[in-house]
């Protein structure tokens, strides 16, 4: 699920940017340390939206010549929840399951969380047909799953997901 | 913020001025949000605080709270999830009401087996991510849920112990059913960066379901090696002065036969590499896509085979997977264990026996191919390469075409329906059909060697022997005239030798049992005939196949024909010819 939330941080500057572009290096250097990390509270920071108000800088006073900067900024955020369904694409399908992607998410659904109709078929494209060879699993097919357990890296969020219920399942074509 | 008894006292003005409101008061201020700040400046990844105290995770459980209550007001039940039910078996196992309800209400969590306790016992039979596949834990949290000393304890110690790439501990041959999970493999080529890792037991049973569905559709696997058996890479700056030409003039050929991604020479990784495909691949990998399901298997990185891969197959749709150096369990030697397949139904074809110190069985065993001279020098002190010659291997005649044929028949073989000597096709074993056709080759000799190996070594020891035997000759310990249909000497001039000729039986070098077993046909004993002792070290007609078995024999012993000198040069002769005619013997006709 996606959030806007309003965050703070401290950023530090190097002296050599102290000059009229001042704002613009707090600016970028907040986007390049936030956007793409994610942490265990607030999911993945998909985007810095503004940066609403950055604070008077205080210089360290441990002989390096930063200064620190308080910066108040809006941001959206992934957050996945454990029950929660979503949309995914997949993005490579092996004999244990298949791999998908939602937005920065990654997700594997493994063959035990796969409906029993479906079996693994390696001619050809690696893909999941159905018994009565309707369905197909194939990459770039769109599915809907639950997620199951999720687990946060530095950069990463990756997640177990669920195709076993009902309405999930495939929702669209081969879109790759 | 003037300090009005320093000198500069105006610069610092101006400064001030200039950054007007960007910095703020110092010491004093510092020392107040000290606190604050000192735990919040490690600059990477996430201390942000909010300025409203915002809450995800109440939020999201405020949310599904909200959703069920509202369920609940209402008397909606959910009904229990179709899916769950075992359609395949026949018989429709529903869950119960109230396991049913309980699995849906606690959503996501396991509905993996038919169990009714299906949320409780959660065997863990892969893990993804750190996460199990089925239900989602963490690693962590299993196994303090567990507490260790049972079936989750054993397997994390199999895993942890298992060090960086070792694993499997008891082999997983008769891996305890159900329960014991000793060992675990470790799948690192399904994935860009993560490992995927299956419990023995889990790994049986994918091994058992890829045995009745390629039985079922009738294909069999083959792993292919890369280098000097489907193609030859070179690092351009290998290439020497005089061999550029000669790629020029290649290219410019390739150029005007208009073959398109058909194209036998590439220049791959941003120009740093010449890669020359084998003649005869793309119709080799047609010819068996449908008989076989193909893999690669290479002990080169990643990223060269993710770009071989790209040339071979510009679809994307041939290869099953790709296995490269990172993903193999041990770091010199291949093994089929990461594919999950089963062994009773896999072929490898590769130019090298050593690296497949398990599945010996299962190799095929190519010619090594050798076109640029760079390469041809790192295995070899003489020989020259294709690309010297300016010829190439023969599309129709080549290694490639050999082996496809040679393919084909074994499939055909292996599931022909009407043979009585198979045992049923369950229980057939490819390695035996495999045998089998490699025992034709040379059905019906008898051969005794000469020269070939120290008196007293043991001679049902030496690969020649068994290389013979293999090709479905059978040895002689000694000269028999009535027996011996073939005398392999190495050095021309010894008793058993003459006797054969006397006889008009034919007198052949080594190098035609290597040269029979790599084009899988019986070849002409004229073109590997022994030299006359009185030639001084000419190998006249002999145009041996490449890697030409130890002409070191230690024969003194046998009667001194030849001086010592003598016979040193009609080794290193043979050997030489042997080099240089494995290109002739290759060429077009």
């Amino acid at each position: 699920m996606f959030y806007y939330l309003t965050l703070n941080k401290s950023i530090d500057i190097h002296p050599k940017h102290f000059g009229p572009k001042l704002r613009e290096v707090i600016r970028e250097k907040l986007i390049a340390e936030t956007e793409g990390t994610c942490t265990g509270k607030y999911g993945y920071v998909v985007a810095v939206a503004k940066v609403d108000d950055i604070g008077q800088g205080r210089i360290r006073q441990d002989q390096s010549g930063f200064a620190t900067f308080d910066v108040t900024y809006g941001c959206i955020v992934c957050r996945p929840y454990k029950k929660e369904v979503l949309d995914a694409v997949v993005t490579s399908v092996n004999k244990m399951g298949f791999f998908a992607q939602a937005g920065p998410l990654q997700l594997f659904v493994t063959q035990h969380l796969i409906p029993e109709e479906f079996e693994f078929d390696a001619s050809g494209d690696n893909s999941w047909i159905s018994v009565d060879q309707t369905t197909h699993i194939q990459i770039g097919t769109h599915v809907r799953v639950r997620i199951v357990g999720i687990k946060y890296d530095p950069t990463e969020v990756f997640c177990i997901a669920t195709m076993k219920e009902d309405y999930l399942g495939v929702i669209g074509a081969d879109f790759s | 913020m003037s300090e009005p008894d320093s000198p500069g006292g105006s610069l610092d003005d101006a400064l001030a001025a200039a950054f007007d409101g960007e910095f703020g008061e110092d010491e004093e201020e510092r020392q107040v949000g000290d606190g604050a700040t000192d735990d919040e400046d490690d600059g990477k990844g996430g201390n942000s605080t909010p300025s409203s105290d915002v809450d995800l995770d109440e939020l999201g459980e405020k949310g599904f709270t909200e959703v069920e209550s509202l369920q609940d007001d209402v008397g909606y039940v959910p009904p229990p999830a179709k899916r769950q039910r075992m359609i395949r078996f026949g018989a429709v196992e529903e869950l119960g009401p109230s396991p049913g309800s309980a699995a849906a209400a606690a959503g996501g969590s396991g509905g993996g087996s038919a169990a009714a306790a299906a949320a409780a016992a959660c065997a863990h039979p892969v893990w993804v991510f750190g996460l199990c596949g089925v239900c989602g834990v963490s690693k962590e949290a299993a196994a303090e849920a567990a507490g260790g000393a049972d079936q989750y304890g054993q397997y994390l110690a199999g895993g942890g112990g298992g060090g960086a790439s070792r694993h499997r501990s008891s082999g997983g041959s008769g891996g305890g059913a159900g329960g014991s999970q000793a060992g675990v493999v470790r799948l690192k080529h399904l994935h860009a960066n993560k490992e995927v890792e299956v419990s023995t037991h889990e790994a049986e049973r994918i091994r058992r379901d890829t045995m009745s569905r390629l039985l079922s559709r009738r294909r069999l696997i083959l792993i292919l090696d890369l280098d000097h058996t489907l193609l030859n890479s070179v690092h351009t700056g290998e290439v020497g002065e005089d061999s550029a030409p000669q790629l020029a003039e290649v290219l410019r050929r390739e150029e005007e036969a208009n073959l398109g991604p058909r194209r036998l020479l590439h220049r791959l990784a941003d120009n740093k590499l010449w890669t020359k495909l084998r003649p005869g691949v793309f119709e080799f990998l047609e010819g068996l896509r449908e008989a076989y399901e193909m893999h690669i298997y290479t002990m080169g990185d990643k990223t060269y085979a993710a770009e071989v891969r790209r040339l071979l197959d510009p679809t994307g749709r041939l290869f099953a997977s790709v296995v490269a150096k990172d993903h193999s369990t041990t770091a010199t030697a291949k093994d089929l264990d990461v594919l999950l397949s089963a062994d009773e139904l896999a072929l490898v074809l590769d130019d090298t026996e050593i690296v497949w110190p398990g599945h010996r069985r299962n190799l095929l065993q190519i010619e090594r191919y050798h076109y640029f001279p760079s390469d041809l020098r790192k295995w070899r002190a003489d020989g020259t390469a294709l690309l010297e010659q300016g010829t190439d291997e023969s599309v129709t005649d080549g290694a490639l075409a050999t082996h496809m044929r040679v393919l084909r028949a074994v499939h055909t073989r292996f599931f022909s329906q009407d043979d009585p000597s198979l045992p049923p096709l369950e229980l057939r074993d490819v390695r035996d059909i495999l045998a089998q056709q490699r025992r034709r080759i040379l059905q019906g000799c008898s051969l005794t060697f000469s020269r070939c190996w120290p008196q007293d070594r043991n001679p049902r020891r030496e690969p020649l022997w068994q290389l013979a035997e293999a090709l479905g000759a059978t040895c002689l310990p000694a000269y028999d005239p009535q027996a011996t249909t073939h005398v392999v000497a190495a050095g021309g001039g010894t008793e058993k030798v003459h006797q054969a000729r006397s006889q008009g039986k034919a007198v052949v070098l080594p190098a035609w049992l290597q040269a029979c077993s790599f084009k899988w046909s019986r070849l002409p004993e004229a073109d590997f005939a022994v030299p006359e002792p009185t030639s001084d070290g000419r190998t006249g007609a002999s145009s041996g196949g490449t890697a030409v078995r130890p002409a070191a024999c230690g024969g003194g012993s046998s009667g001194g024909h030849l001086t010592a000198e003598e016979e040193l040069r009609v080794v290193m002769a043979v050997a030489g010819g042997g080099g240089g005619g494995a290109a002739d013997g290759n060429r077009e006709q």
